[in-house]
């Protein structure tokens, strides 16, 4: 079963960045992250019809994802995807304290174990349920609590996250939205 | 001690300025189709492969014939769900090019980006409902790229943004105008599910899903 052409680029658009996202928390380079985003999709695509009759398209989307990079079938990828457009230039801000957060923070993330930090992904950034780990993991719903409890303790204990917190409490902030007469 | 949200909070920084190209959406879909392809060559070599051990073995053996009255397997049908659209569209920072009038410089709320990267929907309440909530409005801002809004040789065609939302298992098509363009709107729809947008402004197009929420 093939999708149908706006249907498929939707369920991609809706995704991609996300999953480049998560895969670069999971501790790929962006390159890689992109490969394994790109392949995930390119599976979904082989295999609409389980995604279409999929409860969860995104526990199944996720699966897919963890697997092909546990597995390194990134590795394997030979058709390089060309973009059209170059990506977005970068803001003009201040550099050095964007690279550190977005370091300091995968630093934290590879002291983790992996699959501590694969839960702590899946469910902080994600933002998948319990049950829908449980799903893309293939382990228990009591499992990811107690891996997700002992990964945010391991990170309090590392404490080089510590100074970060004031800075990303201040975002996240729904509160700055435009008002209409300034459009 | 590092809580819930302080992980929310801390993953989301720590990946809002990896610039992400606009998905190939595209070129994702030709590469998956190369892949059936490949398994439908390996499948008929295969088959043919069987079939031929199958002969073989008939021609051995007597009086084994398919009983051509036998029932065949019926093909199993299964409710295709719409998977277009995502229902609870995550917050994100907005590109550059679309924080003109928030206050916050690295402003984070939810927005769908139309395939084509020409515009973005920003929802300002979620979910959007069919039929439209008593406590917030299906308000969406449309924010169009600068790469088209500077694009004067396109700029033909109605000056409005004119919406053709078809709803994901075709059962019904509305459209819906913003006059004078894209900017803040209210799009209602007549029943909650998965609708794909086309969008159509000054000579330029785009295309986006979204899902609306039963109320």
């Amino acid at each position: 079963m093939k999708p149908d052409d706006l249907e498929y680029e939707g369920f991609v658009v809706a995704r991609y960045r996300t999953l480049v996202r998560a895969a670069v928390l999971f501790g790929c380079s962006r390159q890689d992250a992109e490969d394994a985003a790109q392949d995930t999709l390119i599976r979904c695509y082989t295999a609409w019809g389980r995604v279409a009759a999929s409860d969860d398209p995104d526990a199944y989307v996720y699966r897919i994802l963890v697997n092909g990079i546990s597995r390194g079938r990134r590795r394997s990828w030979r058709g390089e995807t060309p973009y059209e457009q170059v990506p977005e230039s970068r803001a003009v801000g201040d550099l050095a304290n964007e690279i550190s957060v977005e370091q300091t923070v995968r630093a934290a993330l590879a002291r983790l174990g992996r699959e501590q930090r694969q839960v702590l992904v899946l469910r902080y950034f994600v933002d998948l349920t319990e049950s829908q780990i449980a799903d893309v993991l293939g382990i228990a719903r009591g499992t990811v609590k107690s891996r997700a409890s002992r990964a945010i303790a391991a990170l309090s204990e590392d404490g080089s996250l510590n100074e970060l917190l004031p800075t990303t409490h201040q975002s996240g902030n729904q509160d700055s939205l435009p008002h209409e007469e300034d459009r | 001690m590092i809580h819930d949200e302080d992980v929310s909070a801390l993953l989301r920084a720590a990946t809002d300025d990896i610039d992400v190209a606009i998905a190939p959406a595209d070129r994702l879909a030709e590469a998956g189709d190369r892949r059936l392809r490949r398994r439908r060559v390996v499948a008929v070599a295969g088959g043919a492969a069987v079939v031929a051990l199958v002969i073989a073995g008939i021609s051995l053996t007597t009086g084994l014939r398919p009983d051509p009255a036998a029932p065949t397997s019926t093909p199993r049908t299964t409710a295709v769900q719409p998977v277009g659209c995502v229902m609870n569209v995550p917050s994100q920072v907005l590109p550059l090019w679309a924080r003109s009038g928030f206050s916050e410089p690295r402003p984070r709320i939810a927005y769908v980006s139309g395939q084509r990267g020409y515009i973005i929907a920003i929802l300002f309440g979620q979910p959007l409902n069919a039929p439209p909530a008593a406590d917030h409005n299906n308000k969406i801002l449309w924010v169009p790229s600068p790469e088209v809004e500077g694009d004067t040789a396109a700029a033909t065609g109605s000056p409005d943004l004119l919406i053709t939302a078809r709803l994901a298992n075709g059962s019904a098509t509305v459209t819906r105008t913003v006059s004078g363009g894209p900017g803040p709107s209210i799009i209602d729809l007549p029943e909650p599910g998965c609708w794909h947008l086309t969008l159509q402004w000054s000579g330029h197009t785009d295309d986006l899903a979204l899902w609306y929420a039963a109320r």
